[in-house]
């Protein structure tokens, strides 16, 4: 029956068969009919597919169900999980799958009445086959797995061999199921398209009188299958979730890799199977003709076009194969092996959708295989595809642009530019820079900065401050605390002392003082009470004398006096050179001593010079300076205001005695001018008119006169005529280093004299007729002192000239004796009258006195005899009395005259004869009324003596002066 | 997979280029600290590295690198590029990369031909 | 110009020079550069919340008016570094690969008290 059944399956159809196919479609259907309810119209079409294989199947069915539908179902399974192309199915596969496995689970039972005989004869036959479908499976599922991956060879492996093991088949059918179910279309467009394969090749191999059924089925197949596939396709879009699109895409590059090569090795295996069929069905009665593989096409170039051209072909292919006849336990097996395969897949992907859809997806996909068909089980993503394609469009045509490109032009490194490099700058510069810029303001903190705390290791020094001072500007010297405690003591404490008003007090008080303790010292040693010594002198009351008795002034003889006429109290005496110098230097000098008076104790100032002294004279204004015209020539000056320190000092009898230089000295300085020949006389020239009893009290207008300048000259004369005035300049400042200029001034020297003219008086004083014989020396000089302006000048031929400084030469020229005529007497001493009048009085060296008038040529009186020829030494007049004059003769007789008394003789005379008076000068002080005129008796023993006049020739009468001159107006 | 293959012959890939330059910078200046001195030198390697690595790709492109290496300071940095090219062909690659002194950034621009 | 024809039906026409069309002058994009960042970023502040905006506009804004320009057939790339100065160094640098007959870049740096900016524009010549 079987083998009958199976030829007849190519002619087939036959409403028998036909019939129960649709009875158990129907059947089966019936059952699920919820679930078909979609598909209604896909089922018409399947119907009308399974139709034609429902009797295909039956008859497989019949010929062995159990084992050809495992062996179909493991092929089902494997074939559905490699192709993914196999989308199209007819309904009459899946129906025809839905059907066998239906009739599987109704017809388990079945089975075992069914498969008595013809299962046994076929079980092995078919085991057989299976094994040997099994194995081509197994290698197209190996050849699959290599393709695809991992997962799924592992799902198939797995499941192949699952299914290998298990021989359940209700389990095996349920998972098959389950997978399809799972699977949706693709597995079961996979499996559709086996088994249209299937179909297709059994077809084939089917008589060649069904070819052209076949054929027409075939045709009918694609056209289904493409309307399936395009309603598959729908179904998909519409049904297909993400999910299951994805899953479709991949199984469908999956099922569609393994499809193409599933496809080329089907076409082997199919090739294969068809020569085992047809071995088979040769077997089994079947004539298969190898001239359907000229219905193979040529799938190869549509597999390398898109897929929906390879799909479509495919299933042509697909379509092709199947049309060989098969016979239905090699479907079967295969089949169920494709869906053991493909449900193993399923299972191991989607575990959830088995459980849930069990019932409903085998319906489905039986409904889906029935009306759906082939299309259904691989999803196409034509969107991507497009991209794909487009990409690949692009690309190539890049390639080729650039490959073009290349040739032409030449692309090469450039170089490497650097664009920026800042390097990087400290927080400082980052500062500085914006410094001032933005909105910054500096804010400073004040930490306790100024509190801080110095310690000084090294000890402290003890101080003590000294001061020292060269010069002293006073007596202290030097000074400074002597501890330190004493800081507060300095120089300011010491008074602030005018020195110059205290060095002029001391020395006026320093003199009263001295007075006063000479006094007082006279009164406590009653021998040097000289004042009150008797004289021996009749024509003095009262005498005392100086002491000379001093170390320096022994063995020295005076040789000249002189008082001044402003200090009264002043005297100078002239030392000579002691007769035995000693062998100190101080023994070759010549000594002025200036002597108070009023202090005959010890002279005020000892003055020393070098070379002999002829005369000398005080300063007018103040005995403060002493001229000394000297025997060489040379005028000195000693200032007796200068510090004692200046000089030298000698020590005499525990006694410092101050030895003063000359402040200034002409000597060898001012040789052009200076005398040639020893100075005869030395007289001070004020230059101011003569006061009357200048006040010796003006110490102010003195003192004035002394800093500010002097207003006196010196006058000297010498032997030859020449007269010198000097001019007495006291320096402002005392350089104490000495001048430079003034070579005669001491270091610290403050007078010095200056030149101021030179009169030649032989010249000018005396007519020519007495020149020729001899130059007259000139003696002496004095001036008026009424009028400083004339002066007379003592010759030595009697004759006293007269001349004036300034002025025009008034007659007379010269003053003879009543004699007339130049005489060869020498004119000691001239003397005008102290009390201003213009009486003057000349001494001889014949001892003639002659009383000249300055208007009159002769003299007014003349005394001849007076002095017993003896040449007259000193004349002077009485300071106190006008009419009084002194008259020292060489013989040492000291005459008193008083006109008024007596015009003709002396009204006295003394003699003295023990000790030689060598010279005489009168002193008193005619301001007082005290009447006191006193002489000084230079003695030969260098005693100084002095002698007060007796009253009555010394006290002023009245009216004296009247009487004088009316005696001298007589004398006319 | 044709397409893919004949694709990425004449694209500009993003993670390829990526990784070149990430490589370039780690040899170039991997562990180091910023040093002014170096700093030019590193920048210029890191170019040079760069830009070798991709024509040895051997893609029919024209490429621009640019590198800037900041030291790290607390300032900020910001970097934009504008292109006028084509999108389908041209693409770039921006790659940032620090440690703890400096800040790395290199940018990589393929023109096709 | 080199005219090549591919086997496919269409020719394929390379311009290999840009002689006629303008090049890519390195020396006038800078001037276009220079003006741009004098005029945007004249008395700018760095801000980190404005910058980043700021970076992006000056990019795109350097980009539309090189376009202007009128570098035909030139494919250009503009990148902008804005930075705030902090004192910290900063080292820049570029290289390219490209022909460089036709191929050229221009680069200019702006700086003032608290940024610096640097912008590189590269043009390459699409044949």
């Amino acid at each position: 029956m079987e083998p009958d059944k199976r030829r007849t399956k190519e002619d087939t159809w036959k409403s028998d068969e036909l019939k129960k196919h649709l009875r158990v479609s129907q059947s089966d259907s019936q059952s699920e009919d919820k679930k078909h309810k979609e598909k209604k119209l896909q089922r018409e079409r399947e119907i009308h597919d399974t139709v034609d294989y429902k009797g295909y199947r039956d008859q497989d069915k019949d010929r062995g169900k159990t084992k050809e539908r495992m062996g179909e179902r493991e092929r089902f399974k494997s074939s559905e999980r490699d192709r993914e192309k196999l989308r199209e199915r007819e309904r009459g596969k899946d129906h025809h799958r839905e059907r066998e496995r239906e009739k599987v689970k109704d017809k388990d039972a079945e089975k075992e009445k069914y498969s008595t005989r013809r299962e046994k004869e076929k079980e092995s036959d078919k085991e057989a086959q299976r094994k040997q479908k099994r194995d081509h499976l197994k290698q197209m599922l190996i050849q699959s797995d290599q393709r695809e991956g991992r997962e799924k060879s592992h799902h198939r492996r797995r499941g192949s061999k699952d299914h290998l093991e298990e021989n359940t088949k209700a389990r095996d059918e349920e998972k098959e199921r389950s997978h399809t179910e799972k699977k949706n279309s693709s597995s079961k467009d996979a499996l559709d398209k086996y088994l249209t394969y299937r179909d297709e090749g059994e077809r084939r191999h089917m008589s060649h009188k069904d070819q052209e059924l076949n054929k027409d089925r075939e045709r009918r197949h694609r056209e289904k299958r493409e309307h399936e596939h395009s309603n598959s396709e729908h179904k998909n879009q519409g049904q297909s979730p993400r999910q299951d699109i994805d899953i479709s895409y991949q199984h469908k590059r999956s099922v569609k890799d393994t499809g193409k090569s599933y496809a080329k090795g089907k076409k082997e295996d199919t090739k294969q199977e068809i020569e085992e069929v047809n071995t088979y069905n040769a077997e089994a009665g079947y004539n298969y003709s190898t001239n359907y593989e000229d219905d193979f096409e040529d799938y190869e170039d549509d597999f390398d076009d898109d897929d929906e051209d390879n799909d479509s072909e495919d299933r042509d292919a697909e379509h092709q194969l199947q049309a060989i006849p098969v016979s239905k336990k090699l479907e079967i097996e295969e089949i169920q092996r494709a869906i053991n395969a493909e449900n193993e897949r399923i299972g191991t992907l989607l575990p959830k959708q088995i459980l849930k859809d069990d019932e409903r997806e085998p319906v489905m996909e039986r409904q889906d295989s029935s009306a759906r068909g082939s299309h259904c089980g691989m999803f196409m993503d034509f969107e991507l595809a497009n991209q794909r394609q487009s990409n690949r469009n692009t690309a190539s045509k890049q390639k080729t642009r650039s490959s073009e490109l290349l040739r032409l032009i030449d692309l090469d490194f450039s170089v490497s530019f650097s664009l920026l490099d800042l390097p990087p700058m400290n927080e400082y510069e980052m500062y500085i820079r914006n410094f001032g810029k933005r909105n910054t303001k500096q804010a400073y903190v004040q930490c306790n900065e100024d509190n801080l705390e110095r310690d000084i290791q090294t000890d402290e020094t003890e101080t003590l401050e000294k001061w020292t001072q060269h010069p002293g500007a006073s007596a202290i010297v030097s000074g400074g605390p002597r501890s330190n405690s004493d800081v507060s003591v300095d120089v300011g404490l010491t008074p602030k002392i005018d020195s110059q008003r205290l060095a002029n007090f001391l020395r006026s008080a320093c003199q009263v003082i001295a007075v006063l303790l000479e006094e007082d010292r006279i009164a406590t040693q009653p021998r040097w009470n000289l004042r009150s010594r008797q004289t021996s002198l009749s024509i003095s009351d009262s005498c005392f004398q100086l002491n000379t008795n001093q170390p320096f002034l022994h063995d020295r003889k005076v040789s000249c006096l002189h008082v001044s006429q402003v200090q009264r109290q002043a005297l100078l005496s002239v030392h000579g050179l002691p007769k035995k110098p000693a062998a100190i230097l101080l023994d070759r000098k010549y000594i002025i001593c200036v002597w108070n008076v009023w202090q005959p104790s010890s002279p005020q100032k000892v003055l020393v010079c070098d070379s002999e002294v002829i005369c000398c004279c005080f300063s007018p204004n103040k005995a403060t300076l002493v001229f000394a015209g000297t025997v060489d020539g040379s005028l000195l000056v000693w200032d007796l205001r200068e510090d004692s320190r200046l000089h030298h000092c000698m020590k005499f009898n525990e006694t410092d005695w101050i030895f003063r230089a000359p402040t200034f000295s002409t000597d060898g300085v001012l040789t052009s001018v200076n005398h040639t020949c020893s100075v005869q006389a030395i007289e001070p020239v004020s230059t101011s008119v003569y006061k009357e009893q200048s006040s010796y009290g003006l110490s102010g207008l003195s003192s004035q006169e002394e800093m500010s300048g002097l207003s006196f000259q010196i006058a000297s004369i010498d032997e030859t005529g020449i007269l010198n005035l000097w001019v007495v300049v006291e320096l402002q400042k005392v350089d104490i280093a000495g001048s430079q200029s003034d070579l005669g001034l001491i270091p610290g020297g403050k007078v010095k004299l200056v030149h101021s003219s030179t009169v030649q008086l032989n010249d000018s004083l005396f007519p020519k007729d007495m020149m020729c014989l001899k130059t007259p020396l000139t003696l002496n000089i004095k001036f008026q002192p009424s009028n400083p302006n004339h002066f007379i000048v003592g010759t030595n031929i009697g004759l006293v000239s007269h001349g004036t400084r300034h002025d025009l030469r008034i007659p007379p020229k010269l003053f003879k004796p009543q004699q007339g005529g130049p005489r060869s007497v020498r004119v000691n001493a001239v003397d005008f009258s102290p009390f201003g009048k213009p009486i003057f009085l000349v001494g001889c060296s014949d001892g003639s006195i002659r009383l000249h008038q300055m208007t009159s040529e002769y003299p007014l009186l003349q005394w001849n005899d007076s002095t017993d020829g003896q040449p007259v030494i000193a004349l002077q007049w009485a300071l106190t009395r006008p009419a009084v004059f002194l008259v020292l003769d060489a013989s040492s007789n000291v005459y008193v005259w008083d006109l008024l008394e007596n015009d003709l003789w002396p009204v006295a005379k003394q003699i003295i004869q023990s000790d030689r008076v060598l010279t005489m000068a009168v002193l008193g002080e005619p301001e007082k009324k005290n009447g006191l005129l006193g002489i000084v008796l230079a003695k030969e023993s260098g005693i100084i003596d002095i002698q007060y006049i007796k009253k009555k020739w010394a006290l002023l009468q009245s009216e004296e002066s009247e009487k004088l001159h009316l005696l001298l107006q007589q004398s006319l | 997979m044709d397409e893919f293959q004949s694709g990425e012959e004449t694209a500009f890939v993003v993670d390829e280029v990526s990784n070149i330059i990430k490589e370039a910078i780690e040899g170039a200046i991997g562990g180091n600290a910023y040093q002014h001195s170096k700093v030019n030198q590193w920048t210029t390697s890191v170019v040079e590295q760069t830009l070798s690595q991709l024509t040895k790709l051997g893609k029919p492109f024209k490429y621009i690198v640019t590198c800037v290496i900041m030291q790290k300071n607390g300032a900020g940095l910001h970097t934009a590029s504008s292109c006028f090219w084509d999108n389908s062909s041209d693409g770039n690659c921006t790659v940032r990369w620090e440690n703890k002194t400096m800040y790395c950034i290199v940018s990589a621009f393929g023109l096709a031909i | 110009m080199g005219e090549l024809g591919l086997e496919a039906a269409a020719e394929n026409t390379y311009s290999l020079r840009p002689a006629g069309q303008r090049k890519f002058r390195s020396s006038a994009v800078k001037e276009c550069i220079h003006a741009i960042l004098k005029e945007e970023l004249a008395n700018v502040q760095y801000s980190p919340e404005e910058t980043p905006q700021l970076t992006k506009q000056l990019s795109e804004t350097i980009k539309d008016r090189l376009k202007e320009k009128g570098f035909d057939r030139y494919k250009m790339v503009v990148q902008v570094v804005i930075g705030e100065q902090r004192g910290e160094g900063v080292n820049m640098a570029a290289r390219c690969f490209w022909d460089a007959d036709t191929d050229s870049y221009a680069h200019d740096v702006f700086m003032n008290d608290t940024l610096f900016c640097v912008v590189a524009a590269f043009g390459c010549f699409y044949y």
